[in-house]
């Protein structure tokens, strides 16, 4: 099974995409361990990963909570509107 | 450009999913730079009853980033996140201060130098509540709603946004 992650700004920059897919295990998965899997498979990004957030469905959430099969999954660098 | 308009009253027309109106907040989001004075309090409306201070903030893109000229700045937006924070951030100003109304309209896209890509506006029965009000907003608007700014050179006006990120 895999799961789409949209990165948008310097962070879809840095990885050269603006949708990541990670292999998981199966649903639901902790952030926590989606944060672990993208360091694995986009070293580019790890340095600054812990800087950053996800949001599940349009909405922040913490490494505690879990994604579920559907849900959309975004990591939100530092944002800079204004 | 393309304007999603804040709505001057419920009945005036918009484009359907493009604007909040919770109360006495208005959010939007519009393709390019926001035309000025903008369709808020600050165009002749009196604004909220009660209102006795409307504080209007524009924050427009500068002609530098970096010591570098540029030609402006290309927004990049979360949809619809990004509204929905700036809808969020929106109540919660007005809850927190007490204010009377308060509108937000951000671009999306390019903005060229000189234009406008923020324009919040914040009425209250007061003016010490717009003021504080101000301040927390666009702190938090900076922190917590997804949009990205990149810079364009004016090289690269008529081609691909270049270069890095700047303050507005």
């Amino acid at each position: 099974m895999t799961l789409d992650v949209l990165l948008f700004g310097p962070l879809a920059s840095r990885a050269g995409t603006g949708q990541i897919t990670l292999p998981v295990e199966g649903f639901p998965v902790s952030c926590a361990a989606l944060r672990a899997s993208l360091a694995r498979a986009h070293p580019e990004l790890a340095e600054s990963l812990p800087l950053h957030r996800f949001a599940v469905n349009a909405q922040f959430v913490g490494d505690e909570d879990v994604v579920r099969e559907g849900d959309e999954v975004a990591l939100i660098g530092m944002v800079s509107g204004g | 450009m393309t304007e999603e308009a804040l709505p001057r009253s419920r009945s005036e027309p918009g484009t359907p999913g493009s604007e909040s109106d919770r109360g006495p907040v208005h959010v939007a989001i519009v393709d390019g730079p926001i035309s000025l004075p903008g369709p808020g309090f600050a165009a002749g409306d009196p604004g909220p009853e009660g209102a006795g201070g409307i504080l209007t903030f524009h924050g427009v893109v500068r002609g530098l980033e970096g010591g570098r000229e540029i030609a402006g700045l290309t927004y990049e937006t979360y949809d619809p996140m990004a509204k929905r924070m700036l809808e969020k951030l929106a109540a919660e100003a007005v809850t927190r201060f007490g204010l009377l109304g308060f509108r937000v309209t951000h671009s999306r896209g390019f903005v060229p130098v000189g234009e406008a890509s923020l324009l919040v506006e914040a009425a209250g029965a007061h003016r010490a509540e717009t003021l504080e009000a101000m301040a927390w907003y666009i702190l938090r608007m900076k922190e917590d709603v997804p949009i990205w700014k990149k810079a364009v050179s004016a090289e690269d006006a008529s081609g691909d946004a270049t270069g890095g990120g700047g303050e507005t």
